[in-house]
């Protein structure tokens, strides 16, 4: 029991509430950072971050591994956060990024600006072009499964979603001009994070930072939208707004992850249900343990594909894709007893 | 009036639900709406909170349109309790009813001392603070609906609108949620009630609103509406209606003559 607290004593910050389990997370996250930063095929200290010049240990560090750890915090903090999100404004577990369509749409407006040869022009397209792919898999969610869809409503809006953006993609492999570049759309479209340069995360920062302001600031609304769409409209929220907000923070979040580490699936997806039960189901309480919790998958993620002695390296999107469908399949037959 | 609502009429689908209706509430009034399924009872509920836009007509509050009130300070103005309300994740008791204070946080804030005390005053009200720490969906139907009846109040609106809240629930609890929401109607305070039981809609209300076909057919104190006539106009139904000492005891008794129920029963 609690002591009811005088009347008077001022709001805290909502945050403050999860503080322990936020820290811990906080504290996993700069842990794998340094694990990150120190895997690699040749033992390089630390130190070399802070080095300057040309020394081989300042190269790796700072040209290989520093944006390769950066890009791994800011993909998963965006996947973890928008699957949150997407499960909290469809109040459906199963809604992720990729699975309603999102991913692969964001993939295939990047496919076509690297196949049209915009990129080396004008690098900005890859982002905006993402960005705009998984902008229409989210309006062509709204559009197919209306406002309250139910699971099944949701994955067959996102196969199609899916299938769609695949065909296209497909087509575009299919015209390369040489089996060189065809392999080169299919790798990227594996997702990676190898060989990605300071350049790659400045691209996706801007779009990324925006998306997660926009994602965190509905919090309240998804508490509100527990009890449904008209409860948490009496309760003062614009509903349309809402799902303004939080179709184009997932669209900047999920396009800029995509446009610079190819798609990487069901880190929305795994995140979430995995933290929900510490921090008492609530959706805004969710969104910051989300956030940093897919950071920590993708930096182990990351890590994992470097230390499994593959003759080629593992691809992340491969790795996620295999410990998360599985994962997936067993929430199907958990969420299939609950709704209908 | 606190509340005002002359002539509306709203259509869904090509049928018209309400067809004219005015509505007025006074402070400190019990309102009853009764009427048969599909009078249009919901809609006019929703039509006064703001939920549902009605074609023609305008509701005001205290003297200004809903769609003039800024979204945060009419939410704080009404409490809604929706019929059935779904709960989408098994969250604690307390944590559901806190949702009802949603209203007054300033972004990024949880609550402040008031907002706590208002959600222990409401779950003490309904009965409920024993089971602040249990999950939602783990309770019993009944328990379910006095934790959103607790939702409704801790929002702390001066109107408060129900729409079947005892649906459901069995006598005890009926009656300890037409109580709760009797004595929420004081001062300024004023509660609109959407109603099956005649005789619970008879003891705890101090109007009666009787609607059928999206008009309203009568509209006074329960004797006044709950006469055999009207009853037998409205539900089609023969009842017998007895003066207790503690209000009126309406009984049904048969389909009248007329039912359009009656006909259609096969023989």
């Amino acid at each position: 029991m609690t002591a009811i607290p005088a009347s008077g004593t001022p709001a805290r910050l909502a945050i403050l509430k999860d503080a322990p389990l936020l820290v811990l997370l906080a504290l996993a996250v700069v842990l794998l950072t340094g694990l990150s930063l120190a895997v690699g095929p040749a033992p390089v200290p630390l130190s070399g971050l802070i080095e300057s010049g040309d020394s081989p240990a300042a190269i790796i560090m700072q040209e290989l591994r520093l944006p390769r750890a950066l890009l791994a915090i800011a993909v998963g903090g965006t996947l973890g956060l928008s699957g949150a999100a997407l499960q909290g404004l469809l109040r459906n577990p199963l809604a992720e990024p990729g699975l309603i369509g999102a991913s692969s749409s964001a993939a295939l407006g990047a496919v076509l600006v690297l196949y049209f040869g915009l990129y080396a022009v004008f690098p900005l397209a890859l982002p905006i072009a993402a960005i705009t792919g998984a902008l229409a898999a989210v309006a062509l969610l709204y559009l197919f499964a209306g406002r309250n869809p139910g699971a099944m409503t949701l994955i067959l809006a996102g196969i199609a979603g899916s299938s769609l953006a695949g065909s296209v993609i497909s087509l575009a492999i299919n015209l390369a001009p040489n089996p060189h570049s065809a392999a080169e759309i299919v790798f990227w479209l594996l997702g990676s994070l190898k060989d990605r340069s300071m350049d790659h995360f400045y691209l996706a920062l801007p779009f990324m930072a925006a998306g997660i302001l926009l994602l965190l600031s509905s919090g309240a609304a998804l508490d509100a939208l527990t009890l449904g769409e008209d409860t948490a409209r009496t309760l003062g929220f614009d509903l349309a707004r809402v799902r303004c907000f939080l179709g184009a923070g997932t669209a900047l979040a999920v396009g800029s992850g995509v446009a610079v580490a190819g798609s990487i699936s069901f880190v929305g997806l795994v995140v979430p249900h995995i933290l929900r039960p510490f921090v008492g189901y609530q959706p805004r309480r969710l969104l910051p343990a989300s956030l940093l919790g897919g950071m920590i998958l993708l930096l182990a993620a990351d890590i994992g594909v470097r230390l499994i002695p593959t003759q080629l390296e593992l691809k992340l999107g491969v790795l996620t894709a295999l410990v998360g469908a599985p994962f997936f399949l067993v929430l199907v037959f958990k969420t299939r007893k609950v709704m209908q | 009036m606190i509340l005002d609502a002359d002539n509306l009429r709203i259509a869904k689908g090509g049928a018209t639900i309400l067809d004219g209706v005015a509505f007025h509430l006074a402070e400190g009034e019990v309102v009853g709406l009764i009427g048969p399924n599909g009078a249009g009872k919901t809609t006019l509920l929703r039509c006064l909170i703001g939920l549902d836009r009605p074609d023609v007509g305008s509701v005001r509050l205290r003297g200004r349109g809903l769609d003039q009130w800024p979204r945060q300070a009419l939410a704080r103005e009404i409490s809604y309790l929706a019929q059935s309300v779904p709960c989408h994740w098994p969250m604690a008791v307390e944590r559901v009813v806190a949702l009802g204070r949603l209203p007054h946080l300033p972004p990024w804030q949880s609550g402040s001392g008031d907002d706590i005390a208002a959600v222990h005053r409401a779950m003490e009200a309904t009965d409920i603070t024993h089971l602040r720490g249990r999950q939602v969906n783990s309770l019993s139907g009944g328990e379910q609906a006095r934790v959103q009846m607790a939702r409704a109040l801790a929002v702390g609106g001066r109107l408060l609108f129900a729409d079947e809240p005892v649906a459901g629930l069995d006598p005890g609890h009926q009656i300890q949620v037409m109580d709760l929401l009797h004595r929420h109607a004081n001062g300024p305070r004023s509660v609109i009630v959407v109603l099956h039981d005649l005789t619970l809609a008879a003891r705890y209300c101090h109007r009666l609103v009787l609607m059928a076909k999206g008009r309203v057919v009568a509209d006074g104190p329960p004797s006044q509406v709950l006469t055999p006539g009207h009853l037998a106009a409205v539900y089609g139904i023969r009842a017998r209606i007895e003066r207790a000492e503690d209000g009126l005891l309406v009984v049904p008794a048969g389909l009248s003559q007329t039912s359009p129920l009656a006909a259609s029963t096969p023989a």
